[in-house]
């Protein structure tokens, strides 16, 4: 074991300051304690390099070719500029999960890598003969660490606690209008014990009724993580999972450190009764304040990052790095887009929207300088979604500078002459490189249209307060949505009649409501064919592309996780986290990780 | 010490001014004389932008993105494909326009605040020097948000808000320099002879007060520099397109990593602008206040 | 002297709750609020859950109030970015990074200014001064601190090896950041100190001195630097309360846990209770630094008298 005992922490340490850091201690700490008890539970020695055929933590038999058990443990970076930890539950908080968040618990379905659904909590499930019910069958024998076995009544209390007024969830849109009485709930108006969610026969079986048929209610429970119901009552909170003396979980992990400015250390539950089996078996969440990630995964500090554009080049130009895979996937699916304000001129004309949806030439943006991180949007939804068209929409969107000149001047625009100065606001998000994107789209739009556009830089929280308003207060503007749940109802519904856009079309509200209802498949991909050749046609907004995400892996992570899917994306796909992805079940650490640069476990915290 | 001689001539003409032969000082200063010339050149070329860059500052060429210099392009090119020369020079326009009047603005508008809270002292005084503090406080984040979201952005509206935030510093130079000056003997001598106030703050001790707040100006321009290119962090400000060194420096420094001309050209060009002002700044300060005369002040 | 500063810091105290009055105003002034709204838009009644669970419904003046009340009690509240800790258990962790390269920032750039600038005044006009003054200062002020860090991490981290790219723990990990935040003052305070030296080493006073036979040495340091001193307290002193609350691009660039990029984050994300309690730990820092150097000033001037004691 000598070659895996760490060094203890920080060594040295003479300034006071730094012996007296809680973090550093307890980083350190942890670190140790977390090796040790890997190697501990695996019982394999560090003289072999193979692990195969040994178990790990978690008692699951580690796949052919695997390091020791001691070395199935996964190193992820963070960065926490711009974001808020708060919690580790979705039911807590959506937009303040902490790194490795919702991890302490099994949702009702799992996605595989080619975004199908099977079965996690629930073995089975159906909807009733009206389709306005469904139930789902919960697998037997799940418990949670305090000794309480998994049932309806966590996932009945989770989803009560999520509508309870006090609670104030901050993604309480989520299942207004699915689940009955949501809404009404949240409002006050009824008590949370009235929302439509509840036992069924038994106490394995859960049942979400709603006011219509909901089709895509599966997709829709890849998030139903539930928190442990005697937990939230004895809590008050779902806060009780942010400190391991009172966290409770059911799944694979359980909280070890908890420090939202450092890291955060999952360890495997030596308690787990659940049927799932991923070879890691330690989480680790290493949170940066910024600061270059090439570096920090080239020096072994941690297992993967996620790479850019720039991230790629500067790779390319390395001899090391220059080698390795770059693994692309699209993880949300996201779209970057360009919408206007459909109320007032020149926006409010169909011609000048069209005239801007075919003066776009996505091409040259997306090879220069997105590439290759990214595809041209023709569509709201990116190809390989569930229910997305492509070729069918180009002739409303593609390149065609004649077409929109004559659409403008048909709009009594002629070369631009008396069109309107218009503000063109955007917001920096360096990860899309919205800078340049939006001058590139600015320049492209007055050289082809003869207008002239004026671009108006604001920081992100005051841009969606003014783009959430009713009525809106941005004419044109730039903005991305990447998908909560994997169906074609999630990603349309951000153009309902006042959501986030004030381009209000009954049609098109009507499809989608039949879309959300209907069952038979093919008839759901001619309904949502319809509401995309609408939407598109209408041009309430200009689709500019679809980012891609990059990936760099160390060469000691393997598994058919990371492996090319049926689309050609690879990498580990959405969300990408052992509940929710039954990928990560083959995600291990390969026997190679003994000649990388992986560094040792003790850095932590550092 | 010369022995004193008596001019027998008559004096047919003026003795040469105070800033006759503080121009003359300056021009003895190599060194000052040389930046001066290339202040000069560089505002030249602020002002001649358009006659002298080879393309415009927008252009934009995506398929040349972040090249290296070539025949076309001397410097190499940004992002998006835009010629760094030509943006450097139209940078040289806001750039120059910003970091010269923002403290320009600043002096006029926070030395005549410090003179007369340096002067009077006691309660007016005491209103400045609560005044200083409470806008040092206040963070400036804020109030550039503000008025982004209440006025929307421009180049003007940078100035003015740069300008304003500076004024502190001239005010308490200026106050310090003259709670000192306002004890001595010449001064005295001034209020004796009946020589009105205000000729004895801006005729008598201006030039005496002036050293420290022409190298705080002059060093006033990079700093603006900086600051307009971290307020364009916030949208307010230079917007894009315009090219301006301050803001090229910002967004460069996102390419550090696969390119150096994006971020170099603008620091050369801050760089060299800097120490033009600066030696210029000290040339005009020992031309207007020799150190022969001036002992330190508060 | 106790009396006088009695009534300064009274004098600081009002003027601190002034300003805590003219930023809370400033603040919800300012558009938006601390939650964010990136996918769907809430629908009303959420919105106002939300609200009311953080007290944002209130009237402004009364959630001044209640703020007030609670501060008079110690309890600075809990930062909506980080709801798992206290405002003054964030600020205790991240600020003593900050302190640790501030201090060591102020140190290497104020007494290594003073000195290359006493240097640089002393041989005036020979090659030391002209290097000194235009490539080291000059170098110093003309280039931001992110791009020096920059070079520095691809130097001495990437390429050499010897110094770590980042992070905070180890004692090696104090070193780039302060070099590359010191460089900027470290070049002011040169240049001043050369500035105000040269007025001084040729006031009469000290000529008379040369004249009656003082040594260089001498008359330097009892003469010449205590008067050089005095503005650069005017000038120099500001910039240690931005020294010691840290520089959001050294703290990002090196990966330093402090508190320098919260000043940033806090105004862009609308965390309300943290603004107002950096906002007064700025006012504590620069309020007491103005009145540290109006008393350093009657200590290095003797012609000076503190205000109100004469004129």
């Amino acid at each position: 074991m000598a070659s895996l005992i760490p060094a203890q922490g920080p060594t040295l340490v003479t300034d006071k300051a730094l012996i007296l850091n809680r973090r550093n201690l307890l980083a350190a700490g942890s670190a140790g304690a977390l090796t040790a008890l890997l190697a501990a539970c695996g019982g394999g020695t560090s003289k072999q390099s193979s692990g195969a055929g040994s178990k790990n933590a978690l008692g699951v038999t580690l796949p052919a070719g695997s390091a020791p058990a001691s070395d199935q443990y996964y190193v992820q970076p963070f960065d926490s500029t711009g974001v808020t930890y708060k919690a580790m539950d979705f039911y807590e908080t959506v937009y303040s999960r902490a790194p490795l968040a919702d991890q302490f618990t099994i949702p009702l379905v799992r996605l595989t890598k080619n975004y199908g659904i099977v079965p996690a909590a629930a073995t089975s499930w159906e909807q009733s003969s009206d389709g306005k019910s469904w139930t789902f069958h919960l697998r037997k024998g799940i418990n949670w660490s305090d000794g309480a076995e998994l049932t309806a009544a966590d996932f009945v209390e989770t989803l009560r606690y999520s509508a309870d007024p006090k609670h104030a969830w901050d993604f309480a849109w989520f299942w207004s209008g699915v689940i009955k009485n949501y809404t009404e709930a949240v409002a006050g108006k009824v008590p949370t014990s009235e929302i439509g969610v509840r036992q069924g026969a038994d106490k394995y079986t859960l049942v979400f009724e709603s006011d219509a048929p909901v089709a895509f209610m599966p997709s829709a429970c890849l998030y139903t993580t539930p928190l442990s119901a005697a937990a939230l009552h004895k809590h008050g909170s779902g806060q009780y999972n942010i400190d391991p003396a009172t966290s409770v979980t059911c799944g694979d992990y359980a909280l070890k450190t908890f420090e939202p400015t450092s890291t955060v250390v999952l360890e495997p539950n030596k308690k787990y009764s659940g049927p799932i089996k991923p070879p890691i078996a330690g989480l680790v969440a290493k949170i940066y304040a910024g600061g270059d990630m090439l570096p920090r995964f080239q020096t072994g500090e941690v297992d993967t990052i996620n790479a850019g554009p720039i991230d790629v080049k500067a790779a390319s130009r390395n001899s090391q790095l220059k080698k390795l895979h770059l693994y692309k996937n699209p993880q949300d699916f996201k779209i970057w887009y360009v919408f206007f304000d459909v109320t007032k001129s020149p926006f409010d004309k169909l011609e000048v929207r069209q005239a801007f949806a075919h003066s776009v030439d996505r091409d040259p943006l997306v090879n220069n300088i997105l590439a290759p991180l990214a595809s041209p949007a023709y569509g709201y939804l990116m190809p390989g979604y569930p229910f997305a068209i492509g070729d069918e929409l180009k002739q409303y969107t593609n390149y065609d500078p004649t077409k929109a000149k004559s659409l403008l001047a048909q709009a009594g625009y002629p070369n631009g002459q008396g069109f309107p100065a218009v503000t063109f606001d955007w917001f920096p998000n360096a990860a899309a490189s919205s800078d340049s994107v939006v001058q590139a789209l600015v320049e492209n739009w007055n050289k082809v249209l003869g207008i002239n556009i004026k671009l108006q830089q604001i920081d992100q929280t005051t841009f969606y307060d003014r783009m959430n308003k009713k009525p809106t207060e941005i004419t044109m503007g730039m903005v991305s949505y990447g998908m909560d749940y994997f169906d074609a109802s999630n990603m349309l519904s951000v153009y309902k009649s006042n959501g986030r856009h004030n381009w209000n079309n009954k049609q098109y509200d009507d499809l989608l409501a039949q879309g959300a209802a209907e069952s038979d498949k093919t008839k759901r991909q001619e309904i949502y064919t319809k509401a995309q050749v609408l939407l598109t046609q209408q041009a309430p907004a200009v689709f500019i592309f679809h980012p891609l995400y990059g990936y760099y892996y160390g060469p000691y992570m393997q598994g058919a996780a990371l492996t090319k899917n049926d689309l050609g994306y690879d990498g580990i796909q959405w969300p990408g986290f052992s509940p929710t992805s039954d990928s990560m079940d083959t995600l291990h650490v390969a026997s190679n990780v003994s000649d990388s640069k992986r560094q040792p476990q003790t850095l932590l915290g550092s | 010490m010369t022995a004193i001689t008596v001019d027998t001539k008559p004096i047919t003409a003026a003795t040469p001014g105070f800033w006759r032969t503080a121009w003359r000082r300056f021009r003895r200063n190599k060194l000052a004389l040389v930046s001066g010339i290339v202040v000069v050149l560089i505002l030249l070329t602020a002002i001649l932008a358009p006659l002298i860059a080879p393309q415009g500052y927008q252009v934009q060429d995506l398929a040349n993105s972040l090249a290296g210099p070539s025949r076309g392009h001397l410097l190499g090119t940004d992002r998006l494909g835009r010629d760094l020369l030509s943006r450097a020079i139209y940078g040289a326009r806001t750039s120059m326009l910003v970091a010269i009047g923002a403290p320009l603005l600043g002096a006029v508008i926070g030395i005549p605040i410090g003179i007369l809270a340096g002067w009077y002292g006691r309660a007016v005084d005491f209103v400045a020097l609560r005044l200083f503090e409470i806008f040092t406080m206040v963070p400036q984040i804020l109030v550039a948000l503000l008025l982004i979201a209440l006025f929307g952005n421009s180049v003007g509206k940078l100035i003015l808000f740069l300008g304003i935030s500076s004024w502190l510093g001239f005010a308490r130079l200026a106050r310090a320099q003259y709670i000192s000056l306002r004890n001595r003997d010449f001064v005295l001598a001034a209020q004796a002879v009946g020589v009105p106030t205000w000729r004895i703050l801006i005729i008598h001790l201006l030039p005496s007060a002036v050293g420290p707040l022409i190298i705080f100006l002059v060093q006033e321009i990079p700093a603006t520099i900086f600051a307009s290119a971290g307020f364009s962090f916030l949208g307010l400000g230079v917007q894009d397109p315009l090219a301006d060194w301050g803001k090229m420096l910002n967004d460069g420094t996102q390419y550090l990593s696969i390119d150096l001309w994006t971020v170099m050209v603008p620091t050369v060009c801050i760089a060299l602008a800097t120490l033009a002002f600066s030696f210029c700044g000290d040339g005009m300060r020992d031309a207007i206040d020799p150190s022969s005369r001036q002992s330190a002040s508060r | 002297m106790v009396a006088y500063l009695a009534k300064r810091f009274l004098t600081l105290i009002c003027v601190m709750l002034v300003m805590t009055m003219v930023v809370f105003a400033l603040m919800h002034a300012v558009p938006g609020g601390p939650f964010d709204q990136t996918q769907q838009p809430l629908p009303k009644p959420a919105m106002e859950n939300i609200m009311r669970k953080y007290g944002l419904d209130q009237p402004i003046w009364r959630q001044y109030l209640n703020w007030l009340w609670a501060v008079l009690h110690g309890d600075f509240g809990t930062p909506f970015s980080q709801p798992t800790m206290t405002v003054t258990g964030l600020i205790a962790q991240a600020w003593p990074a900050t302190l640790i390269i501030g201090a060591w920032t102020i140190g290497i750039s104020y007494i290594g200014g003073v000195v290359l600038g006493c240097i640089a005044a002393l041989k005036h006009n020979t090659w030391v001064d002209r290097i000194l003054t235009s490539t080291v200062s000059t170098a110093g002020i003309a280039l931001p601190n992110y791009v020096v860090g920059f070079v520095l991490i691809t130097v001495f981290g990437v390429r050499l090896g010897w110094l770590p790219v980042g992070g905070w723990g180890q004692p090696q990990d104090v070193i780039l950041p302060v070099v590359a935040f010191s460089l900027y003052p470290l070049a002011l305070m040169a240049r001043y100190t050369r500035a105000t030296t040269l007025e001084v080493t040729y006031a009469d006073y000290v000529r008379m001195g040369r004249a009656r036979g003082l040594s260089e040495r001498r008359l330097t340091f009892r003469y010449v630097l205590r008067t050089a001193l005095i503005p650069l307290i005017t000038i120099m002193g500001p910039n240690i309360p931005n020294i010691l609350t840290g520089s959001i691009f050294i703290e990002a660039t090196f990966a330093v846990p402090g508190l320098g990029s919260y000043f940033t984050t806090a105004s862009l994300h609308r965390d309300y209770p943290l603004i107002l309690a950096l906002v007064l730990i700025v006012a504590a820092l620069w309020g007491t630094c103005y009145i540290l150097s109006d008393v350093a000033y009657t200590v290095l001037d003797p012609r000076v008298r503190l205000e109100g004691l004469s004129r």
